[in-house]
């Protein structure tokens, strides 16, 4: 994880957004985008500039509280949202562990009762704000804790908060199943990058939901949506998985693209040891 | 309709379980499932719609839920309000024989029955030796109908008053405002005047006589109690026989005849004199004391209203040798009685006082058929203590009082006789002697001698208000009393039999006459013979191997059984009809008794009553103002349909399996 980690944005004591502290002289592998042209044409010498963080990293654990988190299949170890919890909790573990800052974003549960005006019923967030104190591993343990899966489409919206709620380049780990169409958080991610954040995006699925292991006939609910469909498990399962792929397929070109870190992690295995693998398989 | 028990239709919310499946059925599991877009190319469940087959399958699952609910809570037909409740009591009586009285009165009855409304309560109630309810309230018109239709005429002598106390039970449990009893039957004068002395007993219902006898009697001749006996004439046994005849009417003459065991012994004609009268027919005939003697006397020819009483049965067991225990010091007794002279017919045991004493602590067993002591010896306690013995076990007692001593006479008053002078001196002749009494009718045909030859020559004033004279002698005072109030027999002699006493012994007639005596004495403990139609009678088993079971059998039809107790008894119904019944013991065909039924004679007596006294006796009459009820609405509950629904219940479940099974097949 802390490999990953220094990848993801270097030494852990340098960053992007700190300080200049000092030059040193350039020594061959030194990354070329550090060295300071003005110094070089003024005293035609090659030197690297040195920076120190203002702080250290700021990340955020956007966790999706959607209704579709909370199913888990028979084969699954627990259901998407805990295991979303799960791998949430190890991040924001290690971050911690690297003197960064760690946050927590969810969507609150909505307000009882209809809505006079006919609108979907109010969400309050629920935000952790970044910290690296001691005391904050608790903090981020009971947040995540306290999540529920109840409600409808909720990612995009999630991103958006996350937005207002960074006032700086941040880390963004994105914990969903992404079930949502790609082009509904396309443009979130979009901005994340244009807004200089880093996102990471963990999705979980259910083993269920990507094998479809169904037989016989069945009637499903939509739980975010009520739609039902019925059908015959064996006949359905071939052409399911062909929709699932290219729904896959358009999100790892989404991130392809938006160069944004992706891992698919199952619930019917071990998350540490899924997100761990998914991780270094990307370095 | 109402219900009987209304409260069981909460049952019905068990409807809502049928119903609750069939829409669960219609919608079917559902299961969440987020990644439902991926199959978004697949049809969508259609609510499983509306067909008939499944509406007609939950309709018959309804109903028969809904059937068998209402069978529990037992529906009841249209309630009713119930005015009167009304007592039919039909006489089934042996004298509603007579001009077809029984089945009068019986379809009377039952039209009566058909036209009843609605809001009467009926009950029909059978007046026979026991009157029964043959049919209460709670039965239905048909039931009731049905079961008036299924009885039989009877033999039996009923009681009017019995049979209303049975009406003003029921009435007592009634609901209709007005009570009434409604008695049909031939108002047989004797039926309503044998207890008019009771109290009233009957408040608050009127009773109505359904018909007024159409005459006020009617022409009749019947047999009254047989009586017959053994007596003997030297080693020659002879049955005396004495049967009174009753006649009423214009009859004249009638041929009475006598049949002995299937053999015919006598027919006579004889003469009657009208209006009404009765006259004793007597007969006497040699007999074989060795067998049972069953016989027959009919009336032929009597052309009468009640043909059923022409005709009377009789029986006599085989000659008992019965024990005398004699206590007395006469010669003439103790050589009547000797085993040569009385051989078979009694065995007598002399005793003395301390004899006397050893039987007081015997077993009961061992006490004689009678008892025969001088008033010498019962100067002794123990002889005192053992004639108390003999009358209260039943067996018979015969008192010889020559004299009479200052310890006597409180003896003889604690058995209601009172000594009221000094012996009286003789002679006296038996001057009034009561020849129709068993003992002396033997002797009105002459073959056993004279008693009026026989001379009393010293005798003591008896006083016994509640005895009843069988001899006086010339100065009025009773020589020979039969006392009442005691179990068994107690006879007792004004004077002894003795020189002193009297020369009775010396004449002829003194040996038939103690038989005859003893005879009478004993027949408290003489086995049953006869009884009425209808009777509980009980057959004491003798000592022996004790049966199991006693058999009352008439030919070769077992007519009754009854189980043997500990004390060798058994209870046994007498059949409803004359004739003769033969005992006998467990699967044996010996006969170890027979029993002669015959009717009461009363029934005979065919004299009516238009307006019984007795009426006015027994019912208080009802006070409107004050006995008013409240008619009370009923349910009627018929008990049929409840059955009816539960079957329905069935059927509907039935069909509905059925229909299930079909749709499994096809599919």
């Amino acid at each position: 994880m802390e490999g990953f980690l220094a990848g993801l944005h270097g030494s852990p004591f340098h960053g992007p957004s700190v300080e200049f502290k000092e030059y040193r002289d350039y020594r061959p592998g030194d990354d070329p985008r550090h060295l300071d042209w003005r110094l070089y044409a003024r005293s035609d010498r090659l030197c690297i500039r040195r920076f120190e963080q203002e702080t250290n990293l700021r990340g955020y654990l956007l966790v999706d509280t959607s209704a579709s988190m909370a199913y888990r299949g028979a084969r699954a170890r627990e259901s998407k949202l805990e295991c979303a919890k799960t791998v949430a909790l190890a991040f924001g573990w290690a971050l911690l562990r690297q003197n960064d800052a760690v946050g927590v974003l969810a969507q609150g549960p909505p307000e009882p009762g209809p809505r006079l005006d006919g609108r979907p019923p109010r969400r309050e967030p629920r935000l952790l704000k970044p910290s690296q104190k001691p005391h904050q591993a608790g903090q981020l343990l009971r947040a995540l804790a306290d999540l529920e899966a109840v409600g409808g489409s909720l990612l995009p919206d999630l991103l958006a908060r996350a937005f207002a709620a960074a006032a700086r380049r941040s880390l963004l780990v994105v914990v969903s199943d992404f079930l949502e169409p790609a082009p509904a958080i396309q443009q979130a991610l979009e901005r994340a990058r244009f807004d200089g954040h880093e996102c990471l995006c963990l999705q979980v699925l259910d083993a269920d939901e990507l094998d479809f292991p169904f037989t016989g006939a069945h009637v499903f609910e939509d739980p975010e949506t009520g739609e039902r469909r019925r059908f015959v498990g064996e006949e359905a399962r071939e052409r399911y998985r062909e929709r699932l792929e290219r729904f896959l397929r358009e999100y790892r070109d989404l991130w392809n693209r938006l160069q944004v870190r992706h891992v698919l992690i199952r619930t019917d295995e071990e998350p540490g040891a899924a997100l761990a693998r998914g991780l270094s398989s990307r370095r | 309709m109402s219900f009987l028990h209304p409260w069981l239709l909460v049952g019905a919310a068990v409807l809502a379980v049928p119903l609750w499946l069939h829409l669960r059925a219609r919608t079917g599991a559902v299961t969440l499932f987020p990644a439902l877009r991926f199959l978004e190319d697949q049809p969508r469940p259609r609510a499983r719609g509306f067909r008939v087959r499944d509406a007609l399958l939950l309709a018959l699952r309804l109903l028969a839920l809904l059937l068998a609910v209402a069978a529990f809570a037992r529906p009841a037909g249209r309630g009713v309000l119930v005015t009167e409740s009304r007592v039919h009591v039909l006489d089934n009586t042996f004298s509603q024989q007579a001009a077809d009285g029984f089945e009068t009165d019986r379809r009377q009855l039952l039209q009566e029955l058909a036209a009843e409304g609605a809001g009467v309560q009926s009950a029909v109630v059978e007046l026979t030796g026991r009157p029964r309810v043959v049919a209460g309230f709670g039965e239905t018109r048909e039931e009731a109908g049905a079961r008036v239709r299924a009885l039989t005429p009877s033999h039996q002598r009923g009681s009017y008053l019995e049979a209303l106390r049975l009406a003003g039970s029921l009435l007592d449990q009634s609901l209709g405002a007005r009570r009434v009893v409604r008695v049909h039957g031939d108002q047989q004068q004797n039926q309503w005047t044998e207890h008019e002395g009771s109290p009233p007993f009957l408040t608050g219902a009127t009773v109505e006589l359904s018909r007024v006898p159409a005459v006020a009697e009617r022409p009749n001749l019947s047999l009254g109690e047989t009586e017959t006996r053994y007596f003997f004439l030297g080693d020659a046994t002879y049955v005396d026989l004495a049967v009174p005849l009753h006649h009423r009417g214009p009859a004249r003459s009638v041929t009475a005849v006598l049949n002995v065991n299937g053999r015919t012994v006598l027919r006579q004609q004889l003469a009657l004199q009208p209006p009404s009268g009765t006259v004793t027919l007597q007969g006497q005939w040699r007999a074989d004391p060795s067998q049972w003697l069953s016989g027959e006397l009919l009336l032929e020819d009597a052309r009468d209203a009640l043909p059923a009483d022409d005709r009377g049965y009789f029986c006599l067991p085989p000659v008992r040798e019965g024990r005398v225990a004699l206590l007395a010091r006469s010669p003439y007794l103790r050589a009547a009685l000797d085993p040569s002279v009385m051989k078979v017919r009694w065995a007598a045991e002399v005793l003395d006082p301390a004899g006397a004493a050893r039987l007081l602590q015997a077993d009961e067993r061992a006490l004689a058929d009678v008892l025969v002591v001088e008033s010498d010896y019962a100067q002794a306690q123990a002889v005192r203590d053992l004639v108390f013995r003999h009358l209260n076990n039943g067996r018979g007692v015969v008192l010889v009082l020559g004299r009479a001593t200052p310890l006597l006479r409180p003896f003889l008053a604690e058995l209601g006789l009172t000594v009221t002078g000094p012996a009286v001196a003789g002679p006296e002749s038996f001057r009034a002697i009561a020849t129709d009494h068993p003992i002396f009718r033997p002797f009105a045909g002459g073959a056993l001698g004279d008693l009026t030859a026989a001379r009393v020559l010293r005798h003591l004033p008896l006083r016994a208000p509640a005895a009843t004279p069988l001899v006086y002698g010339d100065a009025g005072d009773p020589l020979l009393l039969e006392a009442a109030g005691t179990r068994g027999r107690l006879l007792a002699f004004a004077f002894g039999l003795d020189r002193e006493g009297s020369d009775l012994p010396l004449t002829p007639a003194f040996v038939p006459f103690v038989d005859l005596l003893l005879q009478h004495a004993r027949a408290g403990t003489a086995a049953l013979t006869s009884a009425l139609p209808g009777a509980l009678v009980t057959h004491h088993v003798e000592d022996g191997p004790r049966p199991r079971e006693v058999v009352l059998r008439q030919g070769g039809r077992v007519e009754a059984r009854a189980a043997v107790d500990a004390n060798g008894d058994a209870r046994l119904t007498v059949p409803d009809r004359p004739g003769f019944h033969t005992i006998g013991y467990d699967d044996g065909t010996e006969p170890k008794g027979m029993i002669a039924v015959n009717p009461s004679p009363k029934e005979s007596d065919l004299r009516y009553e238009a307006r019984p006294a007795a009426l006015s006796a027994w019912v208080v009459p009802a006070r409107p103002e004050q006995d008013a009820r409240a008619a009370v609405a009923v349910a009627i509950d018929d008990g049929r349909l409840p059955w009816l629904l539960l079957l329905a219940a069935a059927v509907f479940l039935a069909a509905e399996s059925g229909a299930l099974l079909a749709r499994r097949a096809a599919a």
